[in-house]
């Protein structure tokens, strides 16, 4: 949203007319210096007494130029009386500078409203996938079986489903809270968990997903170590193993291992797929790179930046190396991309 | 080397006799007790206008005791004040009208952690998103997201269990309550002791010396009354 602005401003190098006050022609036509276009957070004035200033507020950042003011002692008379009908006082323009503050806080709070009216809207999404939850875990128990998990097996494949789709959904809509309150990555403190096993039940959600695909999920390696963890700790794998499944090639294989090195456990997930092009982008928000859209129209760019947000929470480290040998497959580069990180 | 042994085990029988050398043996160092005994003994209580959102029928079926309230009442409220249960878990949303809370569920997690911050909390909401209800998922020692499967509820909230019943725990709690109930540091040094001589040798005898130092307070007599469960199983 453009701020309005009543005064004459400075946009990419050049000044610009205000909504009320215009470019003082000197400005305009005459001056060759440029004085004014340096920052200043206090209104300071050129040689020939035009007065300037920089508003760095929450949400603009904005340089008024060509100001008349009426108390300023520098500027020569001739220029006082050919541009009295732009004169402003200093009043005037604190309260500009406030109000400009109170309309940002405004168009903050609003927004943040507006963000808070859309995901309450969710609640009545986690009712629905609750009732599911409960629904498939009442299916469950019917099973023989000593325990829950001795029950889960035994059922048939449509409950498993039922029941895992449920979880990873909850776990999707989990990313969403993510990108409102990065915060909430650091929620309940950390608690030892299995690694391998957290990880291992993820992939055995995703195969049911993978398999629309025809893709193949490989769990390698093994692990028996704890590691103290966050309950959003979750969204990294989940993150790699989706974007892994959207960019792999159709019928490819996608394979997670996880080992030790020494009181480490490194994890990592490969899969062939297209090229990236900007490494260095892929964790931006939004940002999805250049062949990604043609695999799948599918995605906002959010996944790796909130999986570096969880990453960032854990201190942990989100790397990414690919093969040189390429393939080119429809006009798209695909080579081995890995992702990996260490705990 | 005969020498050195018969030196050694000299030394070894007469520190027997020396106060000073005797070994001192820790009251809280009691043989373990199982999680299913822990299960028997602990109550949880779930307080949640969604009736769906935790798998309580799951729960029971496992052998927890636990409730569940959708509203928390002045009557409800005194009772998760005084440490009735072991484990709380609350939700953030239409779980306590304005005469009981101006702030809802976060002022009823304020209200009990002011009066018994020993109590174990687990936040229960799914409100993450929402950077205002950062302090409630802060202030709670553990969390839990809504909706909530059945293993990850599990999984915390045995996680919530270990930590809420032990001795331990029930003695720091006992502790930091006696001071705050006005009992000076000789009363409350006495206390520790009765408690040393409770849990070397649980008899009814030493548990009635033991709760009548508690001098009737509801908030003391409940920590008392859990520790006799736990120490009954460990026989």
């Amino acid at each position: 949203m453009k701020p309005p602005i009543i005064f004459p401003h400075i946009v990419n190098g050049k000044i610009k007319d205000g909504l009320i006050y215009k470019i003082p022609s000197y400005c305009q036509n005459i001056c060759k210096d440029f004085e004014c276009h340096q920052i200043k957070n206090t209104l300071s004035y050129c040689s020939k007494g035009f007065g300037y200033i920089s508003h760095n507020g929450l949400l603009y950042t904005l340089h008024i130029t060509g100001l008349v003011i009426d108390t300023s002692s520098s500027m020569p008379s001739y220029l006082k009386k050919q541009f009295s009908h732009l004169k402003i006082s200093t009043d005037l323009l604190t309260i500009w500078f406030n109000e400009m503050k109170e309309l940002e806080r405004f168009t903050i709070q609003y927004s943040e409203e507006n963000v808070k009216i859309h995901l309450n809207s969710l609640h009545d999404i986690r009712h629905i996938i609750a009732t599911l939850m409960r629904t498939s875990e009442t299916l469950i128990r019917e099973q023989p079986g000593k325990n829950f998990d001795e029950k889960l097996d035994k059922s048939n494949q449509h409950i498993i489903t039922l029941y895992k789709s449920s979880s990873l959904l909850r776990d999707q809509i989990e990313t969403i809270s993510l990108l409102a309150n990065p915060h909430s990555a650091s929620f309940g403190g950390k608690n030892s968990s299995n690694i391998y096993q957290l990880v291992d039940k993820l992939v055995k959600m995703y195969r049911v997903l993978a398999k629309d695909k025809k893709c193949h999920l490989k769990l390698d390696g093994n692990s028996y170590a704890q590691k103290e963890i966050y309950d959003s700790f979750i969204t990294i794998p989940l993150v790699l193993i989706d974007n892994a499944i959207k960019y792999s090639l159709k019928s490819g294989e996608i394979t997670i291992t996880i080992y030790e090195i020494l009181d480490k456990i490194k994890i990592s997930i490969r899969t062939y797929s297209p090229k990236i092009d900007d490494v260095d982008k892929i964790f931006e928000k939004g940002y999805r790179d250049k062949y990604a859209p043609n695999i799948s129209s599918r995605g906002g760019g959010l996944g790796l930046y909130l999986a570096k947000i969880v990453a960032d929470a854990h201190d942990i480290k989100i790397e990414h190396q690919s093969t040189s040998d390429i393939t080119n497959i429809s006009g798209i580069p695909y080579c081995n991309n890995t992702f990996s990180f260490t705990l | 080397m005969l020498e050195n042994f018969l030196i050694s085990s000299f030394i070894s029988i007469i520190a027997r006799y020396i106060p000073s050398f005797k070994k001192k043996e820790t009251a809280i160092e009691i043989k373990p007790i199982s999680f299913d005994s822990i299960k028997k003994i602990g109550k949880i209580v779930v307080i949640d206008d969604d009736i769906n959102s935790f798998p309580i029928n799951e729960f029971k079926d496992f052998g927890y005791n636990i409730d569940l309230y959708t509203q928390v009442d002045h009557h409800l409220l005194k009772r998760l004040k005084n440490g009735e249960y072991d484990v709380i878990v609350l939700d953030i949303n239409g779980i306590a009208q304005k005469s009981i809370s101006i702030d809802d569920g976060f002022g009823i997690l304020i209200n009990i952690k002011e009066h018994h911050p020993h109590q174990v909390i687990i936040a229960f909401s799914g409100a993450t998103y929402d950077i205002e209800k950062n302090d409630f998922f802060n202030k709670a020692d553990f969390f839990m997201r809504k909706p909530i499967d059945l293993i990850k509820a599990e999984e915390k909230i045995d996680l919530a269990m270990h930590k809420a019943i032990n001795l331990q725990y029930y003695l720091d709690d006992l502790k930091y309550l006696s001071h705050n109930k006005g009992f000076s540091e000789n009363e409350i040094k006495k206390i520790t002791n009765v408690i040393d001589k409770y849990t070397l040798k649980p008899t009814p005898k030493s548990y009635e010396d033991f709760y009548k130092h508690l001098k009737g307070i509801s908030d003391l007599t409940t920590i008392a009354e859990k520790m006799k469960k736990i120490l009954d199983l460990s026989e």
